[in-house]
This record gives C-alpha cells, sequence and structure tokens, in this order.
C-alpha cells in the first residue's frame, strides 16, 4: 500500500508536468501569434523575425511533450481519465505547435507588407487576430480548470472569425479590383487572415480535446448554428 | 489506554497470586503426605513387634485375626523369601518377596518400609517389614502393608481449601487491580483529555491533578508549559498581525509560492494588479495561473542560480500591466524554501517615459519640417529663381505659410504649457453654449460645404449657460470641431447636441462619421504631439497639439473630455463641465 501510494504521486506529478508543458507551450504559441500581429500593425520587422527564430523552441517543446507523453502511455499504463488526459494532451499539443508555425507565416507576411506602404488602416484584421488570441487564451484556461462552459465558448467564437476572415476577403477583393498594383500586399493581408482564422480552427480543436479529456464525448465535427456563415 | 493499565496490573497480580499458592501447594502437599506416612509407619512398626511376639506358627495360624485387628494386610516369608503366611489370599501373592524392596532393608538394617502402586487395590500402599526375632528362631520376615487412603482424603481436603481461599485472592486481585489502575489512570486520563484541548489550541484552561504527588509535579510542568506557550502564541499572533497588515497595506503585489511550486497566497495589491484577468490563482503552479512565458523563464533561471532575482515582465491582456518583479528564496527547512514575489506595478512609469521621449521626438520633427521646407526654399530663390518673379512669388508664398505653421505650433505650445503651469487666467462668466457656437462655426463653415457635410445643431433652448471662461471655451469647441471636420470624410456627417444630465453636469457630444480611432489609443489621444496615424494626421495640417489643449481647458474648468469611437464609424467627443456652484 505504501508502495503503491508512493509509485502513484510520482506518477502524478509526472502528469503535472505534462499539463505544465503544454501550458507553457501555450503561453509560447499566445505570445507568438501576439508579437506576430505587432510586427504587423507596428511595423515592425525586427519583431517578426524574432517571433521566427523563437518558433524553433516551440518546436523542441513539441518534441519534447509527446516523447514524454509516449513515455508516460507505455511505462505506466493509465487508464480512464488518465488515458484520455495524455492521449488528449498529445493532440492539444499537436495543435498549439501547428499554431505557432502559423504565427511563423503571419510574421514572414509582415515582413514582406513593412517592405511595402499600408494598403489600408488595419480595421477587422485586429478584432481577428484578438479574438483568436482570446481563443487560445480561453481554451488554455479551460484546460487548466477543466471548464467544460468556457471550452464550448471558443467554440462558438470560431464562427465569429470564419465570418470576420469572409468579409476581409471581400473588402480585399474590392481593393484588388480597383487597382491591381494593391495585389500583392492584398495578396498577403488575406493569407494572414487566412492562417488567423486556421489558428482559430486549431484553438477550436484544443477546446474540443478539452471537453472530451473531462466528459470523455467527443464534439468534434459537430459545428454550432452560423447563422451569416454564408450570408 | 485505562483497559490496557488495568490489564497489566491484573496480570501482575495474578502471577503473584498464582506463585504464591502453587509454592504453598507443593509445600503443603508434600507436608501432609510425609507427616501420614510417618504415622502409619510407626503404627505399623508398633503392629509388627507386637506380631513378632507370638510364635511362627502362631502367627501363621492366626493371621486372618491379625490382619483384622491391625487393618493391614499381614504377609509372612522366610529367609529365602517364600510366603509363610499371607492375610490377602491370591493366587500372584505366591511369588518370591524376597527381592521387594522392604524386605531387602529390613534384612539389611533390621527395617524396612517401601510405598508402592497396588494395582489390585488402585492405591498407594505403605510396606513395613521386620525380621522375626523372637518365636521358634526361624529367620523369616513380617511384611505388614496398608493403603495410604487417608493421605488422599488429606490431599483432597487441601485442594478443596486452597481452591476457596484461591478464588478469594483473585477476586481480591481483581478489585484491588481495578482501583489501582482507576487510580493510575484517572490523573493521566485528566491529563490527555486537557493536552487534547490544547491541541485544538485552547490554551486558557490550567490542570488540576489529584493524585499522588508524581503526578501532581507533572501536571505542574505541564502548566508551567501551557503559560510559556500561551505567551508565545499571543506574541506570534501580533507578529503575525503586523506582518498580514504590512502587506496588505503595501502599494507592491506579493506572491508567495509554496515548496510545490503552488501559489500559497498574494497580498491585497497584487490581488488587484491580477484578479480581473486571472482570478483567484491560490493553488495553482505559476504556469496554471498566469502562462506567462517571461514570468516562467524568470522563476526557471532564479531556481537555477538560487538566489534572489528581478526581472520586467507584461502580465494580462488586453490592459496590460508592466511589472517589476523580483524573486527571493524565503529561509526555510532543507527543501522546503518557498519562494516570495514582489511585484511593482511600473506601468504609469513606462508610458510616462514613452510620452517625454515621444514628445522630445515629435517637437524636434514638428519644428523640423517647417524649417526645412523654408531652407530649401531660401536656398533655391538664392541660386537664382529671384530673378523670375513668378516663381519667386510661388516660393515666397510658401515660406510665409510654413513660417506661420511654425508660429502656430509655437502659438499651440506656449497655450498648452501656460494653461499647464496655471498662467493663463481665466476670467469665468456665464456662457450660453449657442453664443460660443456662433463664434467657431463661422470659421469651419467654408470647409464644411467643400466637404459636403452635413451639420446637425441640436442644442436645447432651454440649456443653462455654462460657467465658463469665453475664448477658452470657443478654442476647445474650435478644436474639437476642427478635427471632426478633418477628420469625417466627404458627404459624412457631423452633430453637436448637448444636455445637463441629472446631477447638473453639462454634457456637450461632438460627433462624427470619421475614421475613427483604435480602441487601444483612445487613452493616449490627449498626449501631446499623439497621432494615431502620423502621416495622415500632419497631411491635413493639425499640430498634434489639439486635444491636448481641449483636455487642459477642461481641466481649468474642473471638467473633462471622454472620448467615445468605433474604428471605422466615426467618434464621439463628449465634453463636460462641472454644475455652476450654487452661490
Amino acid at each position: 500500500m505504501e508502495e503503491k501510494r508512493h509509485t502513484s504521486s510520482h506518477y502524478e506529478r509526472e502528469l503535472q508536468e505534462v499539463k505544465e508543458g503544454l501550458l507553457y507551450l501555450g503561453a509560447l504559441t499566445e505570445k507568438a501569434i501576439e508579437q506576430a500581429m505587432g510586427s504587423l500593425l507596428e511595423r515592425d520587422s525586427a519583431l517578426a523575425r524574432r517571433v521566427i527564430a523563437e518558433d524553433e523552441r516551440i518546436d523542441t517543446l513539441d518534441m519534447e511533450l509527446e516523447e514524454r507523453c509516449i513515455k508516460l502511455l507505455a511505462l505506466r499504463q493509465p487508464a480512464a481519465r488518465d488515458l484520455r488526459f495524455i492521449t488528449t494532451a498529445i493532440k492539444i499539443n499537436g495543435h498549439l505547435e501547428r499554431i505557432g508555425d502559423m504565427a511563423v507565416n503571419i510574421a514572414q507576411k509582415a515582413i514582406a507588407l513593412n517592405d511595402e506602404p499600408q494598403l489600408k488602416p488595419y480595421i477587422d484584421l485586429p478584432r481577428m487576430a484578438e479574438i483568436t488570441r482570446g481563443m487560445i487564451q480561453k481554451s488554455l484556461d479551460a484546460l487548466v480548470r477543466d471548464d467544460c462552459a468556457l471550452a464550448n465558448e471558443v467554440r462558438q467564437e470560431e464562427n465569429t472569425v470564419d465570418c470576420l476572415n469572409d468579409q476581409i476577403f471581400r473588402e480585399l477583393l474590392t481593393f484588388m479590383m480597383e487597382d491591381p498594383r494593391t495585389i500583392h500586399r492584398a495578396l498577403l493581408i488575406m493569407q494572414i487572415s487566412k492562417n488567423l482564422e486556421r489558428i482559430a480552427d486549431h484553438a477550436k480543436g484544443v477546446a474540443d480535446m478539452v471537453i472530451y479529456m473531462v466528459t470523455g464525448h467527443s464534439v468534434r465535427h459537430q459545428y454550432p448554428e452560423c447563422p451569416d456563415r454564408n450570408a | 489506554m485505562k483497559n490496557r493499565l488495568f490489564f497489566r496490573i491484573l496480570a501482575t497480580y495474578l502471577v503473584i497470586v498464582l506463585l504464591t499458592f502453587g509454592m504453598i501447594y507443593t509445600l503443603l502437599s508434600r507436608q501432609i503426605r510425609e507427616t501420614a506416612l510417618e504415622r502409619n509407619e510407626a503404627t505399623l512398626t508398633a503392629h509388627a513387634r507386637i506380631i513378632d511376639l507370638g510364635t511362627l506358627a502362631q502367627v501363621v495360624r492366626q493371621v486372618d485375626d491379625l490382619a483384622r485387628i491391625t487393618g493391614a494386610r499381614v504377609t509372612v516369608v522366610d529367609s529365602s523369601g517364600k510366603v509363610l503366611a499371607e492375610s490377602v489370599r491370591q493366587a500372584e501373592v505366591r511369588e518370591i518377596h524376597i527381592n521387594r524392596p522392604e524386605i531387602q532393608e529390613a534384612k539389611l538394617r533390621g527395617k524396612g518400609r517401601a510405598v508402592r502402586y497396588s494395582r489390585t487395590l488402585g492405591v498407594d500402599m505403605l510396606y513395613v517389614a521386620l525380621p522375626i526375632k523372637s518365636g521358634a528362631g526361624e529367620p523369616g520376615f513380617i511384611r505388614l502393608a496398608l493403603p495410604l487412603t487417608d493421605v488422599r482424603t488429606s490431599l483432597k481436603q487441601l485442594h478443596e481449601s486452597l481452591l476457596v481461599t484461591g478464588l478469594l485472592a483473585l477476586a481480591a486481585s481483581l478489585l484491588l487491580a481495578a482501583f489501582f489502575s482507576w487510580r493510575l489512570a484517572s490523573p493521566i486520563r485528566e491529563m490527555e483529555l486537557f493536552t487534547d484541548r490544547l491541541r485544538h489550541g485552547e490554551l486558557s484552561g490550567r490542570l488540576i491533578v489529584r493524585g499522588p504527588a508524581e503526578m501532581k509535579l507533572l501536571g505542574e510542568n505541564i502548566n508551567h508549559l501551557v503559560a510559556e506557550l500561551q505567551g508565545q502564541v499571543a506574541e506570534l499572533r501580533e507578529e503575525r498581525a503586523k506582518l498580514i497588515a504590512t502587506f496588505a497595506g503595501m502599494s507592491e503585489g506579493i506572491m508567495l509560492l509554496d515548496t510545490g511550486g503552488r501559489i500559497e497566497g498574494y497580498n491585497r495589491a497584487f490581488r488587484d494588479m491580477i484578479s480581473d484577468r486571472y482570478g483567484d490563482v491560490t493553488g495553482k503552479t505559476l504556469m496554471e495561473a498566469f502562462r506567462n512565458v517571461d514570468l516562467h523563464n524568470l522563476f526557471d533561471e532564479f531556481r537555477k542560480m538560487n538566489r534572489p532575482l528581478t526581472g520586467e515582465l507584461v502580465l494580462g491582456k488586453p490592459q496590460s500591466l508592466v511589472l517589476d518583479v523580483s524573486i527571493d528564496p524565503v529561509q526555510g527547512d532543507p527543501g522546503e524554501e518557498k519562494t516570495v514575489f514582489v511585484f511593482h506595478d511600473v506601468t504609469r512609469m513606462k508610458r510616462l517615459e514613452q510620452m517625454r521621449i515621444d514628445f522630445v521626438a515629435n517637437m524636434a520633427h514638428e519644428i523640423r519640417t517647417p524649417l526645412t521646407a523654408i531652407l530649401g526654399f531660401v536656398e533655391t530663390l538664392r541660386s537664382g529663381t529671384v530673378e523670375e518673379p513668378e516663381q519667386s512669388a510661388r516660393f515666397l508664398m510658401i515660406i510665409e505659410e510654413q513660417a506661420r505653421r511654425l508660429n502656430r505650433l509655437l502659438d499651440d505650445l506656449l497655450t498648452l504649457s501656460n494653461i499647464e503651469l496655471g498662467e493663463t487666467r481665466f476670467s469665468f462668466e456665464e456662457v450660453p453654449l449657442a453664443e460660443a457656437l456662433d463664434q467657431v462655426l463661422p470659421v469651419l463653415e467654408e470647409r464644411i460645404r467643400q466637404k459636403r457635410i452635413t451639420l446637425d445643431c441640436e442644442i436645447p433652448s432651454d440649456l443653462a449657460p455654462l460657467r465658463a471662461d469665453r475664448d477658452r471655451l470657443v478654442q476647445a469647441l474650435l478644436n474639437v470641431l476642427d478635427n471632426a471636420v478633418k477628420f469625417t470624410p466627404e458627404e459624412g456627417r457631423i452633430g453637436i447636441a448637448a444636455e445637463t444630465d441629472a446631477t447638473g453636469w453639462a454634457i456637450i457630444r461632438i460627433s462624427d462619421t470619421g475614421i475613427g480611432i483604435p480602441e487601444g489609443e483612445i487613452n493616449r489621444i490627449g498626449e501631446r504631439f499623439y497621432r494615431v496615424d502620423r502621416t495622415r494626421s500632419r497631411e491635413m495640417g493639425g499640430t498634434g497639439l489639439g486635444l491636448s489643449i481641449v483636455k487642459h481647458i477642461l481641466a481649468a474648468h474642473g471638467g473633462f473630455m471622454l472620448i467615445d469611437s468605433r474604428l471605422g464609424r466615426g467618434t464621439t467627443v463628449s465634453l463636460r463641465f462641472p454644475p455652476a456652484l450654487q452661490i
């Protein structure tokens, strides 16, 4: 009995370490997006280059975390909730790593955009970035607190981001039709918007996994209604 | 506890009782046996001697009578051991008796004695043998045997009496054990109850011990300890209260991390800093609570270096705080060290610092732009253009325009600094808003018409006049309306509305459908030279000081300016004047 308690507390610490690692990864990606968007809005290419350089840390941490999870699976053979947690952690890890890559994409586009005069004041893009960043923040908060309601909120917000993406697309289309010289910049902005939209998708993925971890029910591929999505 | 003591005492008593009774029993039973044997032996010897008085023939003949009279079994054997007479006639007794120990003994010592178990009678038999001395002179032995039944009865009596007394002793020891264990345990029990109360923090009582002197001494010692403890607890409590008050009153945020890296507690200042965004973080790890890369890295470094560390980090979004943090170890037992974080909010300082840097940079820039233009055109004129009257007239006009701009800039700066320094005299009077607007609107009329802007002016006719400095009020309105016209695209709309709210404050709202201000920058609008979009608004000829002047004018009136804006939709600037003092 004593022996068992000892090993289980050690095991618990290992699980906690995975959680901490996941949150650290989340913090890094949150920061990456923030800085990538900052580099665009403040026209600060140096900041963008820093984001690109720091992605290496995200990648290393991603691999470390995955290895740790697999080791836990192999050595501890967890059951029920713990098993769900570890498998979830592996998936969330993947989502976060992808988010990091997209932050790098945004930073690269920002560098390209900063070399040219600003096409137009950014209005919807910062809003979209703010919502997206909020989604990652909330999905990670949900992970910390096992909070399904918060995770559901993230799932709802994904629609808003989709709608904003469509809106930006339409707006840029008018710019391009008016003046072909803006096409290059408009396409870059469009790609940034697309990247943000995909980050939101990944944030929703994280939220889905949190719901699965807490309840054991999978909600992936179930989309909440979006009234004006096809409007 | 009490039971165990009771059983222990009881067991001791039982051992003593059993040992005593065992010893008494062995001693008594041996004694009883000895005395019975001796008595019987004496009787049998006497009888044997009497029998020996007769001749052998007589004895042989009268053996049955002899047996009856003596009550013993009588056997006569000759020297070879052959049985001559036997009172108990049985087949097996015909055997030769010469080897019996009693006969052998009689032969050697003149008298023999032996105790043997008789299988025939099922009882111990005492045998006494004597050599025949008188009579026919024929050598032989007379042996008398007696069953030792009376020994058995005596022993039985002994058993009975011992059993009765033993039971009595047992009962007595039970009672005694109960009594002594109670007597011993009751003060102990009392002490136990008392110390238990102590453990639950009840330090006020005192222990009163009834019982042996040793217990009383112990009780006194306990009382002494309690008194000392009470003093120490009170002292600690006071220290603690002082500490808590100190921490609570500090403007620096303080957070304590336990050995396991979880947040153990934090003070009010820190709660105020973080609770909006992070909620209650007690019991969480740093990662769970803040998920802040910089904080994590700082703490990591602190753990590696294991010495105090300071750093700067940004916490909380979207309203972020710039915090100076220092991390210190809290002295504790090895392996039990806690960590204390002290956060110092430097957000305001950072902003002021940034404002100062911006101001100087802006100032230089604002002055340089017109100067560059002036110098450029002067140089062109000197290098020969003077001779071309048409060109030179145009250049001179530009130079004049730029010089005027410089002048305007310096005027604005002076106004601002005068208001700030309190050197501008304000003469307050009752100014109807409509009158002030009548002075402002003609200045802007031309530009409003050019941009085809619709102007909605809704001033209630019963609006109380403002208590203000007329010229300054006009300047404030002009600055705000000038901005509205500047940033509203063609065919836009500008609205002017005014009201007096329930508390008597006059509110003037000037709204436009202009380009708007990003949410994050609204707070900075009133800063000198602050421009949302530098290139654009400079093209429009602003000095970057307009709203800053408005802000200060309102402050001088005891009012304030509020800006509400949606990017791309428009801006509403509200000027609020406090109610005029009732005299």
